[in-house]
């Protein structure tokens, strides 16, 4: 039954009782209260009787304040009786000794038989119906009159007092019971229910309601745009507040882009309800990550799902943090050694990042050895030293070129990793796309005959993209590659969260031609991601792609603290090196995020391949389980895991029978560590066991303790990395103990130290074997201006404390601001400086989402050019605004006693701009940070049990900037009631008619006579 | 009945002919023996390194193995680990590499000091990778 047949049951049990209704008329704006669309709700409820609840004079029913729930509730339920009574033995449980069967003589009263109580659970903002049996022992006597006593917050609805007779079969009583959305959790008495017979209360039943715990948070960022160079870490501010109706544990996490590392986060509060706390999360952007917009995100999660999400961008700028300044070229050179008595020769290298003119950047490395026949390029490595890796990038804003070492990647069907030596061109502005690659095939030292010819352009449509390709491929450095090209694909515009793509070509090769094809299809939503791939590719990998054909699908999907992965592969392929090369592979791998601390990991997978080499045929056939735990606390972090599989090998050679092995395969893995300021320390150990030949040794472990980014003395010395790792094979093998040091310490005179030490067994050669192989890289950074200025536009951020405009002393710049002028971005430094390049007519503009919380852009003020050229930018700190509702006494003296929390204010600016506030159990409500500007008070108290109403005037204030405002105290009265003869059908009509002003005492008239009516205190 | 009687007692007879026991134990794989091996499957990667099959008994072969990579991009990676097999016949040996915790599986044939054969590595998604290898003995065992 819905909530209106309720109402009218109640309705109409009420009248045959005689009671007296009122006609509730509640017009809301669907505008101001989405939750509720514009409707009018009109009910008839019957009124409850306050004096009634004296036992003498329980049938007379008056007046009493308006039900709360004129409105449908989004909650309701009906709860059959819980009392813990059966209709024989009604009370006998507990009917207190001295009460019998036999009616008690009137004098003295008899004793009050309290009976179980009728108890439900049920959410806030719900209607609980009751049901509570009448003692069959007074039913026995004649009949019984009842009287429903409320108690506490709730509202009760409906008839409140009745006669149940005693010779029908009995009727349980009915109770109704309202729930606010701000009921407290716990259990609550609701009312009682008194049974009556000869004008005695004989006995009484308590209902209750447990009201259940709702988890539930306001979360927002300081910012919606954060701005950071590679190498740089960000403070993200967020604020959270508990919105649930209890306490809770609220944990905190955050999402970033993989990679990143996140301080701060996850963590944990603790709150009471309508408590806030403000948090931040440090965020550190990789030094090699790329420029541009990610997405990142702060959840909160409480009782095992997210409650509140936070979702902001966080802008990559390029520009790497250093000593050196940001519109200066950084070159850094350097001259490192292998200091072993064969490889000892020098090794110089060169890199270059930053502006070299107006809009344009370069990025570029060198190494050059001074004897290459005996460079060790692997110990080279080891101090970022890579031999054969020369190149020089150019960039604009929207395009990059460049020249050595360099490859494409075009497309699965037009050639996949082309690299060598060469040149390359790219074009990404907002119309086109280009991808232009010639080069010479080469690896390292390594080259080979061929070439590497290809070009890729492609056009945006409305969101998505179509492109054409061709390429003519040919290399043999590590095997015969061969490949000629053209092919055109496109990418769909996203629609429902659907993104399809494809593309075809004639694709020809060693071996002969073909079509190729490939199409995927991505879904993405907020807990779902789904994406299908299928690839046809002749020629397979001898012919530039990752295999002949190819299908595979990821599906993710969250249903609250649940994540559920799961993956299929299916790969074929035949080449040079394979007649057949078949993999597949498929998992299922859920994982529950058991509180803000863990998270448990469950994993069942197989994979399988078969290869038909020159030797023979070969496969391999694998299953396993895996359980995991991942633990953090603060600083500390701890995995573990178990597996289980099965294996099976399997070998078969020319003219021989197939060779199986099979067997088991048992692993455990366990890490733990500490990750903090001064160095992340961990150890784990890995330990596996496996059956003969079907994989490792049948025993073997390995123990790693490692220490990485351990300052060796305060204030920004030298750091310290080092690692130990020890391999076990019990017995097999002699285990081999790995050591490698490591330092990076910064010396005077912008020079750098690298020192890395490493002992490694397993290597063979002069890298490695039973000595210390030490490698050492010195450095120094210069800047490097081009001729004249390069920087277009300088400038700065501030905070105009004073709102004049102009840069006063004390006024300090701000951090982390987004600049954006055409299509160049930059990013405030820590003192609120930024430079922009471009030469462009475009408007200079602060992007106002990326300002910190309290501040806002200056409405009126573009920047401001000062005499030595350089653009100041003042921005305004907003005010915050104490607005305390205060229940005031009426004419008639009453004072409402009101629990004001579900109340809220808004402040509206001459503009119509408006912000609100929620108003706690005190009648208190804070704007945090509203703008300079002209503002008046609105309430909405469609929610506050009792009605009542502002007089007289909006309240109006103004924020100037850096300016206090004093709080504003707003008086709230109670509201007259008007009842009617509900008898009376033409005064009823009347009434609805004049609801508005009945109800409002003639506040404009809007036939909102109900307290769900907003109120603007126009008066 | 009569199968299973009649498995028992024909299986050991199978088992004493397989080419594994039949000629295993004469081939000799202990030594040093430089390797070169290509990676043609599921990307594109030359390795140079060394193979040092330091113990050997009946057919079952441990050691380690240690190559610098070089891929397509131009990355030089250092790899390292310890390896493990078996001689399967006369002239097949069945061995892994273990770089990294996926071991790479390569089943070559050895005609006195040197090796040939093919690599295939699984790497768990369901994806390989794989090529071919050669290896010549520079010191015996």
């Amino acid at each position: 039954m819905t909530f209106a047949g309720w109402v009218a049951v109640f309705a109409g049990t009420a009248a045959a009782a005689g009671a007296v209704t009122v006609a509730v008329r509640a017009e809301r704006r669907g505008a101001r209260h989405p939750a509720h669309p514009a409707s009018q709700v009109e009910s008839t409820l019957v009124l409850p009787a306050p004096e009634a609840r004296a036992p003498q004079h329980f049938s007379r029913p008056v007046s009493t304040p308006l039900p709360f729930a004129a409105k449908p509730a989004p909650h309701t339920t009906v709860a059959r009786a819980i009392a813990p009574v059966t209709p024989a033995a009604t009370a006998a449980p507990i009917v207190r000794a001295d009460e019998t069967a036999v009616p008690a003589p009137p004098t003295p009263a008899p004793p009050v038989a309290e009976l179980a109580p009728v108890e439900v659970s049920a959410l806030p903002r719900s209607v609980q119906v009751m049901t509570v049996p009448v003692p069959a022992s007074l039913l026995e006597s004649g009949d019984v009159q009842y009287q429903v006593v409320p108690q506490g917050n709730a509202q009760i609805i409906g008839a409140l007092t009745g006669t149940v007779r005693g010779s029908a079969a009995s009727q349980p009583v009915v109770v109704t019971a309202a729930l606010s959305k701000s009921a407290p959790a716990g259990t609550q008495t609701v009312a009682r229910v008194e049974f009556r017979q000869g004008g005695a209360v004989r006995s009484e039943v308590p209902v209750r309601v447990q009201i259940l715990t709702v988890h539930s948070a306001q979360l927002r960022l300081a910012q919606s745009v954060i701005g950071g160079h590679p190498g740089e870490r960000v403070t993200l501010r967020y604020f959270l507040t508990n919105s649930g109706n209890g306490p809770d544990s609220i944990s905190i996490r955050m999402m970033a882009p993989v990679g990143w590392r996140v301080d701060g986060a996850p963590t944990l509060y603790v709150l009471g309800a309508g408590a806030s706390v403000t948090g931040e999360v440090g965020i550190w952007v990789p030094r090699e990550s790329g420029t541009g917009s990610l997405p990142i995100a702060v959840i909160a999660s409480a009782g095992g799902r997210d409650i509140a999400r936070a979702d902001a961008g966080f802008e990559v700028v390029a520009g790497e943090v250093s000593a050196v300044s940001a519109d200066e070229l950084q070159v850094t050179t350097g001259v490192a050694s292998v200091l072993t008595s064969q490889n000892d020769a020098p090794v110089f290298g060169v890199d270059v990042m930053g502006p070299v003119a107006a809009g344009i950047s370069a990025v570029g490395h060198l190494v050059q050895p001074t004897n290459s026949g005996t460079a060790d390029a692997l110990s080279l490595s080891r101090v970022g030293y890579y031999l054969g890796g020369t190149y020089l990038t150019l960039s604009g804003a929207q395009w990059s070129a460049t020249g050595g070492a360099t490859g494409r990647t075009f497309s699965d069907v037009t050639g996949m990793n082309a690299y060598g030596q060469g040149a390359a061109f790219t074009l990404n502005d907002q119309k086109w796309t280009a991808d232009l690659l010639g080069a010479a095939p080469a690896a390292g030292e390594q080259s080979s005959n061929g070439h590497l010819l290809g070009a890729r352009v492609g056009m945006k449509v409305d969101g998505g993209w179509v492109g054409a390709t061709a390429t003519d491929l040919r290399d043999n450095l590590f095997s015969a590659r061969e490949l000629e090209a053209i092919g055109i694909g496109g990418v769909s515009p996203a629609f429902s969260g659907f993104t399809v793509a494809g593309e075809l070509a004639h694709r020809s090769y060693a071996g002969g031609q073909g079509i190729g094809w490939s199409a995927e299809v991505d879904q993405r939503s907020v807990n779902t991601q789904f994406q299908i791939r299928a690839l046809g590719a002749p020629g397979g990998a001898a012919a530039y792609a990752r295999a002949q054909s190819e299908v595979a699908a990821v599906a993710t999907h969250r249903i609250g603290a649940l994540e559920l992965d799961a993956s299929g592969f299916l790969s074929s392929d035949q080449n040079q090196s394979f007649a057949k090369l078949q993999s597949a592979g498929w998992s299922f791998t859920p994982q529950l995020q058991v509180n803000s601390h863990v998270t448990l990991n469950l994993g069942v997978q197989g994979n399988s391949y078969t290869a038909r080499g020159a030797v023979g045929e070969f496969g391999s056939d694998e299953t396993s389980v895996r359980a995991g735990l991942n633990f953090r606390a603060g600083t500390f972090y701890a995995l573990g895991a178990l597996s289980a599989g099965q294996v099976s090998r399997s070998t078969m050679l020319p003219a021989t029978p197939q060779i199986v092995d099979a067997g088991g395969k048992y692993g455990l893995q366990g890490t733990a560590g500490i990750a903090t300021d001064r160095g992340t320390f961990e150890a784990s150990l890995d330990y596996e066991q496996s059956a003969q030949n079907v994989g490792y040794l049948p025993h073997q472990a390995t123990l790693t303790v490692r220490a990485d980014n351990v300052p060796l003395r305060s204030g920004g010395g030298p750091r310290l990395h080092a690692e130990v790792d020890q391999y076990l094979w019990f017995g097999a093998l002699p285990s081999v103990t790995l050591v490698r040091v490591g330092v990076v310490a910064p010396l005077p005179g912008d020079l750098k130290l690298t020192v890395d030490v490493q002992h490694n067994p397993l290597i063979a050669g002069p890298a490695g074997g039973n000595r210390w192989v030490p490698v050492v890289k010195l450095e120094r950074s210069l800047g490097v201006t081009f001729s004249g200025e390069p920087a277009l536009v300088r400038g700065v951020v501030y905070e105009d404390r004073n709102g004049n405009g102009s840069r006063d002393p004390g006024e300090p710049g701000i951090a982390g601001v987004v600049i954006r002028r055409g299509n160049e971005t930059a990013v405030t430094s820590k003192n609120g400086e930024f430079t922009l390049y471009q030469q462009t007519t475009d408007p200079l503009r602060v992007d106002e989402t990326s300002l910190p919380f309290g501040l806002v852009a200056n409405p009126s003020g573009s920047a401001r050019l000062t005499e030595k050229g350089r653009v100041e930018i003042g921005v305004w700190p907003t005010a915050s605004v104490d607005v305390r509702l205060v229940p005031t006494a009426d004419e008639t003296g009453r004072v409402p006693r009101v629990d004001l929390r579900s109340a809220q204010v808004e402040a509206v600016d001459s503009a119509g701009n408006s912000w609100s506030a929620r108003v706690d159990s005190t009648g208190h409500a804070r704007f945090d940070a509203l703008p300079p500007g002209s503002y008046h008070l609105e309430f909405s108290l469609q929610d506050v049990r009792e009605p009542v109403h502002a007089q007289g005037a909006a309240p109006r204030f103004v924020v100037l900037p850096g300016r206090t405002v004093a709080p504003i105290a707003v008086p709230l009265y109670p509201r007259p009631v008007r009842l009617f003869d509900p008898t009376n059908q033409r005064g009823r009509g009347a009434q609805r008619g004049q609801g508005g002003q009945a109800g409002q005492g003639g506040q404009g008239g809007q036939g909102g006579g109900h307290e769900g009516q907003r109120q603007g205190g126009e008066g | 009945m009569r199968p299973l009687r009649l498995a028992a007692l024909v299986a050991p007879i199978l088992g004493c002919q397989t080419p594994t026991d039949a000629g295993a134990s004469k081939l000799v794989v202990k030594g040093v023996w430089n390797y070169t091996a290509a990676q043609t499957a599921g990307g594109q990667a030359g390795l140079t390194g060394t193979l040092t099959v330091s113990t050997q008994s009946g057919t079952s072969f441990s050691g380690s193995a240690s190559a610098t990579q070089t891929d397509a991009s131009n990355v030089t990676t250092q790899l390292a680990g310890p390896l493990s097999g078996k001689a399967v016949d006369s002239v097949t040996v069945d061995f892994d590499v273990f770089f990294d915790a996926n071991g790479r599986r390569h089943v070559a044939t050895v005609i006195r000091d040197s090796m040939k054969g093919s690599w295939v590595e699984d790497n768990g998604d369901g994806t390989a990778s794989g090529g071919t290898f050669v290896a010549v003995r520079t010191s015996g065992p």
